[in-house]
């Protein structure tokens, strides 16, 4: 007799590449057994032990003297993490690539280069996330999403990730935290340039050139960059019922530009920036049809400024921001949709940042005021009919203290209340003329450095996802809003230690997320779509990390994340299981070798025990993704060489819609100093 | 063992455990057909993440199964014939599956319903069986019906021919006339298109038809041999978007039509005009015997019609959509074509999904809950009987022919 199994759905191996991978685990193998042996003579020569005055752990966070608008990692209290330029700049890589490899986060992605992504920090959904660019959100108040493997690395200095708990500086703060992808910063040192130039795999190019240097009393750096690929991999037949033996309608086109200034006068620093970038982006679908034609064209520009100054004993700090971004969806032979569809969207977005900082005895004492107004259009191309026009006014009123009654204790507490008012002149086929939402949130956390080179974290906070303008006024199609829809609200709370001493750094977290009034879409018997406060959720976890350096030219790194989540919506299917779209178990470990400007590093990652859907009836293959890459450097010239999915398997993160197989890219830097 | 493989385990173990048991018979005589008392149930998750197939046993205290056909796509119907169900992958899924009641987890064969795999899709929307050979499958992405054979060992040897509904379609770029239901009556097959225009039940001069075939030679019929040679061959309808038939021997053949109530998602006022429209199957004459009001005003008692099961010459019902996940039964004599506008007693404004008529002479009444998805069995004199606890909410109940 049989019993039930849940489907299986696979991701493919597109050939045999069992022998492929023995070679670089040979080599890892020799490694580790050499490298056991000569990390045991270096201590034995008495490596200096390094003090610990942040968390320095695989870029965890770096040090102070920062403007009032910018985030102090020294005394923020969060698990933040962080990558710095020097980890991507030598290739052409994702931001979503950058940021999976991380504990704690996941992306998953629908295909190949500058595909959509969906992010989960600790196990979230990618609503719950706030995206910034420099302190710039990127969320849609339409959808709540934003996407950013897009973004250019010509264009990023560091990305650093905020599990759960959100700095005042970055003003508006969402349920599961947030990730800041930071520009570039201007070398102090003398003018110069880079040029880069990638090739390889499924018509991947990318071109990039970065300058920097002084203009009278500015500092300028400037970068321009041209992204294209056509995801044209090799996909396995059984995925797909069309004959095509490659990936269909996949590609993507993106050009970016980059402008930054700063000027300090006495007391004074401004800072300028603008960012521009176009781009179009063919859509697949799980069909990969080979007549597939739906795209997405976007244009953005992002400008900025900011200015610190001191009044006394206050430092303030004023962040200006001003934003439009149009989006083109086309798709002609319905491939997507119920039918043929153009849309066009404009958002246009201004802001506003305040913050002043104040020393008060043991006490550092933040205030902030973010103001942000999204005026959001959307007209129907085929029909001639505009279907939105509806404006969202947030403002985030926000407090922090961080104490410091021991120089090795800091304790912070902070509150936000947030206003959220909708005025819709037009939405679909609402006749609610808008709405307005309000929330406070809370957050208290400690550090404490238990020695120099030891730290412990704990934190604590209320925490809120407001509703978008879809979910509140409806959606395309038969979705109706709910304008009484709540707040999803979150408590969520965190404890770990980090450390760096001698040739080990790393970190160890336990975190617990407790969701309740998830908005969840519910469907009627005639398939319209109504979203509800009905989801409630349990998250828990481990994360850690390690690096281990025993000699200056060897780093082997490790770490996990094992994630339990437990579903307690009223959903009667699907309560009691697991989450979807998560993979609950994964695994990372990795090795660098340099040299005398030569570096080889390998990173294997395991994931696994993932379901498609919240029932719990089709579950993922187990991923296990494997990359090398090689660097060589001889004065200004710089040649890598990186092998990606070196098992050569096509990733389902997301049923039905494969990633890349095995690919390889070479790039060749020129530096102009 | 993990606490979900157990219960996997054991709802598999009791699935098949009811099947023989109702399967099964002593020596001697014919054995029973499997899944002869059992009712088979599609279902689908509240927030369409996903669905599955429930078994109802009808002998032994209505006794459920797990979900036994676990998927991560909710746009499934249901067909069912002699000891098999049918599972049918609709839009963007376009499949056929065929399971068996002696083992109902076990997939017998899965086939495709695109003409050629870069069709983009066919929608499959019922499964119309003559006998275990023959069978009808209306595809509503599609001006072409489908002839089947579901005992195809292959999928080359699934498709044995085609009906033609060319003549039917609409304005849009579709190519297709919405087909959407099908209903064999004494040897004819009548298929209903809603001919919808970019989505639109309402376009002027755009109505549903039914088209009818005769079973044995796969000929249309003329229903209308009199009229103009260039006017389509089917029987014309005056309400918009038919939903279904419902047929019942020595009672007669109807039709429900929802009209369109969702005008207002393409920024129109909310249309009445749908109804339960009788057709006569010896002069294909057509007459509404339950209208929903007046088209744009007025009072509309029922809402917009949804299903409607016929359970005998006296008694049938109907489901009314008010709102979202508010709607009623309403109960109605076929003969007399009366209908009581009072909702039945304890089931007004309520998330109705689907009706079925049961071979106890109940009707069985499908009630979407997120927490408490059921079937409800309501007798013809309007009591509760039964309440059937489910999973997902269900979707389509089949019974045994």
């Amino acid at each position: 007799m049989g019993h039930a199994q849940p489907q299986r759905a696979t991701c493919r191996s597109t050939s045999d590449a069992s022998a492929f991978a023995r070679i670089p685990l040979l080599i890892l193998g020799i490694a580790i057994a050499w490298s056991s042996a000569a990390g045991s003579a270096a201590a034995d020569d008495g490596a200096a032990v390094t003090p610990l005055q942040d968390v320095v752990v695989t870029g965890q966070g770096d040090a102070g003297g920062l403007a009032p608008t910018e985030v102090d990692l020294h005394s923020h209290t969060g698990f933040s993490r962080s990558i710095e330029r020097e980890a991507f700049a030598d290739r052409y890589t994702q931001m979503g690539e950058l940021l999976d490899s991380l504990p704690e986060v996941q992306v998953s992605s629908l295909g190949g280069v500058g595909a959509f992504n969906r992010v989960a920090l600790r196990g979230s959904t990618g609503e719950q996330v706030n995206v910034y660019l420099d302190g710039l959100l990127l969320n849609s108040p339409q959808n709540g999403g934003a996407t950013f493997n897009p973004l250019p690395p010509a264009l990023i200095e560091r990305v650093v990730v905020y599990p759960d708990f959100t700095p005042l500086q970055l003003g508006d703060a969402n349920l599961a935290g947030a990730i800041d992808f930071r520009t570039r910063a201007i070398p102090r040192s003398a003018p110069g340039a880079v040029l880069r130039a990638s090739y390889g795999s499924f018509g991947t190019r990318y071109g990039e050139a970065s300058l920097w240097g002084a203009l009278g009393a500015w500092r300028l750096i400037a970068a321009a960059s041209h992204t294209q690929a056509d995801n044209d991999f090799p996909v396995e037949a059984s995925l797909f019922r069309t004959e095509s033996a490659r990936r269909q309608n996949d590609a993507f086109d993106q050009h970016s530009l980059f402008l930054k200034a700063t000027r300090h006068w006495s007391g004074l620093r401004l800072q300028a920036q603008v960012q521009h970038s176009d781009s179009d982006k063919e859509l697949p679908t799980s069909l990969n049809q080979r007549d597939d034609a739906a795209r997405l064209g976007e244009r953005s520009t992002r400008g900025q400024a900011r200015l610190d100054y001191a009044l006394g004993a206050v430092e303030l700090g004023h962040r200006l921001m001003l934003s439009r971004v149009d989006e083109d969806f086309s798709d002609p032979e319905s491939d997507v949709g119920l039918g043929s569809d153009r849309v066009q969207t404009e958002l246009l977005r201004v802001g506003a940042f305040n913050a002043a900082t104040m020393r008060w005895g043991q006490h550092r004492i933040v205030l902030g005021l973010d103001w942000r107004q999204d005026r959001l259009a959307q007209d129907d191309r085929l029909e001639d009919e505009r279907l939105v026009d509806a404006t969202r006014q947030t403002v985030v009123l926000g407090v922090s203290d961080e104490w410091t009654p021991l120089h090795d204790w800091i304790f912070s507490g902070l509150l936000r209340y947030t206003w959220v008012d909708d005025q819709l002149d037009r939405f679909r086929a609402t006749e609610q003329p808008g709405d307005g939402t309000s929330a406070a949130t809370a957050q208290l956390g400690l550090k404490w450095w238990m020695t120099p080179l030891l730290q412990g974290k704990a934190n604590v906070g209320w925490l809120v996802r407001i509703p978008t303008l879809d979910e509140k006024f409806g959606a395309r199609g038969l979705f109706q809003g709910a304008p009484e829809l709540e707040p999803e609200k979150a408590l969520s709370a965190d404890t770990g230690v980090e450390f760096q001493f001698a040739q080990w750094q790393g970190s160890a977290t336990v975190f617990a997320r407790q969701t309740r009034d998830a908005i969840v879409t519910i469907f009627n018997s005639r398939g319209v779509g109504q979203p509800q406060n009905i989801g409630k959720s349990l998250r828990t976890g481990i994360a850690a990390d390690l690096r281990w350096t025993p000699l200056p030219w060897m780093e082997w790194r490790a770490g996990a994340t094992l994630l339990d989540t437990d579903n307690r919506s009223r959903i009667r299917s699907a309560r009691g299981k697991q989450l979807p779209g998560l993979y609950h178990r994964r695994y990372h470990a990795g090795l660098s070798l340099s040299h005398a400007g030569l570096r080889w590093s390998l990173d294997y990652q395991h994931s696994g025990d993932l379901f498609y859907d919240p029932s719990n009836g089709v579950r993922g293959d187990d991923k296990d993704a494997l990359r090398t890459s090689f660097t060589a450097q001889w004065r200004a010239i710089t040649l890598d060489l990186t092998l990606r999915n070196l098992l050569d398997e096509n990733f389902l993160d997301i049923n039905r819609f494969p990633t890349p197989g095995r690919s390889v890219l070479a790039t060749l830097s020129y530096d102009i100093r | 063992m993990t606490t979900r493989t157990l219960l996997r385990t054991v709802s598999a173990t009791l699935a098949a455990l009811l099947l023989a048991a109702c399967g099964g018979s002593g020596g001697g005589g014919s054995t029973e057909l499997a899944g002869a008392n059992v009712a088979v149930v599609a279902t689908v998750a509240p927030d369409f993440s996903g669905s599955n197939t429930q078994l109802i046993d009808l002998d032994n205290d209505f006794e459920t199964t797990a979900g036994l056909t676990p998927r991560d796509r909710s746009d499934y119907a249901l067909a069912r014939f002699g000891g098999h169900f049918y599972p049918i992958g609709r839009f963007q899924i376009d499949t056929v599956a065929k399971y068996s009641f002696d083992a109902p987890t076990q997939q017998i064969y899965e086939y495709s319903t695109l003409d050629t795999p870069e069709d983009p899709t066919s929608n499959p929307a019922d499964l119309i069986f003559v006998d275990a050979r023959k069978a009808y499958l209306v595809r509503r992405g599609s001006d072409k019906i489908w002839i089947v054979d579901p005992s195809a060992e292959s999928e080359a040897a699934f498709k044995l021919g085609e009906l033609d509904l060319s003549a039917y379609r609409d304005a849009d770029a579709s190519g297709s006339p919405e087909p959407i239901d099908g209903v064999i009556v004494d040897g004819r097959l009548y298929v209903v298109m809603q001919r919808t225009v970019d989505n639109s039940p309402s376009d002027p001069g755009t109505s549903p038809f039914v088209a009818v075939f005769d079973v044995a030679t796969d000929q249309e019929i003329d229903t209308n041999p009199d009229d103009d040679a260039s006017n389509p061959k089917g029987i014309a309808l005056d309400v918009r978007n038919p939903n279904g038939f419902a047929y019942a021997p020595g009672v007669g053949l109807f039709l429900s039509a929802t009209g369109d109530p969702f005008a207002s998602f393409r920024g129109e006022p909310r249309r009445y005009n749908g109804g339960i429209v009788r057709i006569d199957t010896t002069d294909f004459s057509t007459t509404l015997v339950v209208d929903d009001g007046p088209e744009t005003s007025g009072e509309h008692p029922y809402g917009s019609i949804g299903d409607l099961v016929i359970l005998d010459a006296d008694t049938a019902f109907f489901s009314g959509l008010e709102a979202f996940q508010n709607t009623s039964l309403f109960a109605f004599n076929p003969t007399t074509g009366v209908a009581n506008e009072t909702p039945v007693a304890g089931y007004a404004g309520i998330d109705i999904v689907t009706l079925a008529g049961g071979p106890d002479g109940n009707l069985w009444v499908g009630i979407g809950s997120v927490d408490m998805p059921r079937i409800e069995l309501v007798s013809p004199d309007q009591q509760t009987v039964q309440t059937i606890g489910l999973i997902e909410n269900p979707t389509a109940i089949r019974f045994a022919d």
